[in-house]
């Protein structure tokens, strides 16, 4: 099993089964931001920050895997969490975020878990 | 490898006291294929319904679509892993019912899922509307996790479009198409003139509801792999995946993949079509590096001058689309980018989440985020007040005179990643 940061807006994540959650209650653009001061610190991407194919404009929640440990600057880290700030914020200020119901909100966190789930089991 | 399909054109579904297939109608005995269906214990109920195009009827929330077909003969049946054998498929003779499809419905997690319109301007947007439609109604038992009632709904679309295909077991199809391959080896003695093209298949797979499965194995974790264009026809390969219906392969997409028909049918002719290598779209970055330069290097491998590579989905799997092109062009193996785009509702936004330099001949199967308002239709299968929730869609979609008012995402294959409907780019 690989050694991970986990940095996220996903309440169920910190149900215990994950280890270094780091929880932040916000908003997913706010939450990338926050990843990409941590990868400008020298952690390095391990998952794509826009797992999926639930556009960031309609789920409320991602969670974001980093190396355990801050080396030295990672190019690609930095150009893909800036292409994925990007991305959300043009997606996001076509139109407003639906207000979703609790039933939604609990399908998609569901669903976030289960892409971190699937990508620590191949490692 | 040779397959030939014997197509049969379906002209009307009908429920019946017998199952049957006779001048162009589908008879269908409910109680029989409810029987067959209900084998599978995790179903409570279950009830079929019947969509037929020019009709006045939306189907809202679509999982999966599936085209019946039956393996007559070659070895294997249609979908091996999941209701045939588990043996190879891809040769032989194979029946397939055209103009005509099973379209699972209901609710496995609060977004994800499409619409159909069987007629009016959102019919233009997909092929399904000009289909024959069965509909499987499913009930899973009470509980059940999310997991395995997508599972449940999944096998059951296909033990269905089995069943349908089955009923032509007997008959002689109305016309017949033929494919064949040819060994890797003997391509440069038998082209010697022509351009070796190999498809690069870029397939779904970070978790529920975004998983694809080749012979019943989810393939999450391989490396790149090779596979026979005529076991792809054959339904070697099934979707999983419901992200997001705008975008997403259906089984039915992959059963007809239009990249790999039109290379079949050319092949020999302009062009010689090298094969087709499936890969990856995980969501881990090492895993997107490691599928793309493998890819590459077995196109290398099998002496590819250039690629075609569809997409499938969006967002990160933009990474792997640039990242196999870079990889790619880098063993110089010219390639083509087939994919979609969100470029907001004036279109003047850029499309894709990532690109890359080396991509200088990418082809657009449209803009997701078109807003477009359809009208209201006399019937409903499946649930209307879904549509406020599915991708495309928002709080206020469904209007006070009853039409839907949503982005082209939410309509079921309407910018097919594959070039399947009509929404594509030409060079003129």
């Amino acid at each position: 099993m690989i050694k991970y940061r986990c940095i996220t807006n996903n309440p169920i994540m910190l149900d215990g089964e994950f280890q270094n959650i780091e929880f932040i209650d916000t908003d997913i653009l706010h939450l990338f931001y926050c990843v990409e001061q941590e990868v400008c610190k020298g952690y390095r991407l391990l998952t794509h920050p826009l797992t999926g194919s639930i556009r960031p404009d309609i789920t409320p929640y991602k969670s974001v895997l980093l190396s355990e440990c801050g080396v030295e600057l990672d190019r690609e880290s930095i150009e893909l969490i800036q292409k994925a700030i990007y991305y959300v914020y043009r997606l996001e200020t076509n139109h407003a975020k639906p207000d979703w119901g609790i039933n939604e909100r609990l399908d998609f966190q569901f669903v976030d878990r289960d892409f971190i789930r699937n990508a620590l089991a191949i490692n | 490898m040779k397959l030939t399909l014997g197509k049969f054109h379906v002209r009307d579904i009908q429920f019946s006291d017998k199952s049957y297939f006779h001048e162009g109608v589908l008879h269908i005995c409910k109680k029989e294929l409810a029987a067959h269906l209900l084998q599978d214990s995790r179903i409570k109920e279950i009830d079929f319904d019947i969509a037929r195009p020019g009709e006045s009827t939306r189907i809202v929330p679509v999982k999966d679509i599936i085209q019946p077909r039956y393996k007559v003969s070659g070895g294997g049946q249609v979908f091996p892993g999941f209701v045939g054998e588990l043996d190879t498929v891809g040769q032989g003779v194979t029946h397939s019912l055209e103009g005509c499809c099973v379209a699972t419905t209901g609710q496995i997690v609060a977004f994800q899922e499409g619409i159909i319109d069987m007629s009016g301007p959102g019919a233009k947007y997909n092929s399904f509307s000009r289909m024959c439609i069965l509909a499987p109604l499913i009930t899973p038992v009470d509980n059940i996790g999310k997991h395995a009632h997508e599972e449940t709904v999944r096998i059951a679309g296909l033990k269905t479009a089995a069943y349908l295909g089955e009923m032509t077991k007997d008959l002689v199809p109305e016309e017949t198409e033929t494919f064949k391959t040819d060994p890797i080896s003997d391509l440069s003695k038998l082209y010697p003139g022509l351009p070796r093209v190999v498809y690069t298949y870029m397939i779904q797979c970070q978790g529920l509801m975004h998983d694809t499965y080749v012979y019943g194995l989810n393939v999450k974790g391989i490396l790149p792999t090779m596979i026979e264009p005529t076991e792809v026809l054959d339904g070697a390969i099934v979707s999983g995946n419901c992200a997001s219906p705008g975008h997403k392969n259906t089984s039915l997409h992959h059963m007809q993949n239009p990249v790999i028909l039109n290379l079949l049918r050319r092949h020999g002719k302009d062009l010689c079509f090298a094969g087709v290598i499936i890969t990856i779209e995980s969501a881990l970055l090492a895993d997107k590096k490691r599928s793309a330069f493998y890819a590459s290097n077995l196109a290398r491998l099998i002496g590819a001058e250039g690629a075609i590579i569809t997409e499938e989905g969006g967002g990160n799997p933009e990474t792997d689309l640039m990242l196999n092109c870079k990889y790619f062009e880098a063993n110089g193996i010219k390639t083509v980018l087939i994919t979609d785009e969100y470029a907001g509702r004036d279109g003047a936004s850029q499309g894709l989440a990532d690109v890359t330099p080396e991509a200088d001949a990418v082809i657009t199967n449209g803009n997701g985020n078109e807003y477009i308002t359809l009208p209201k239709m006399d019937k409903i299968i499946g649930k209307l007040e879904n549509v406020k929730i599915i991708t495309g869609g928002n709080a206020s979609s469904i209007g006070e005179d009853g039409s839907v008012s949503v982005e082209i995402a939410a309509i079921m294959g309407s910018l097919c990643e594959l070039g399947y409907e009509k929404m594509t780019t030409r060079l003129r």
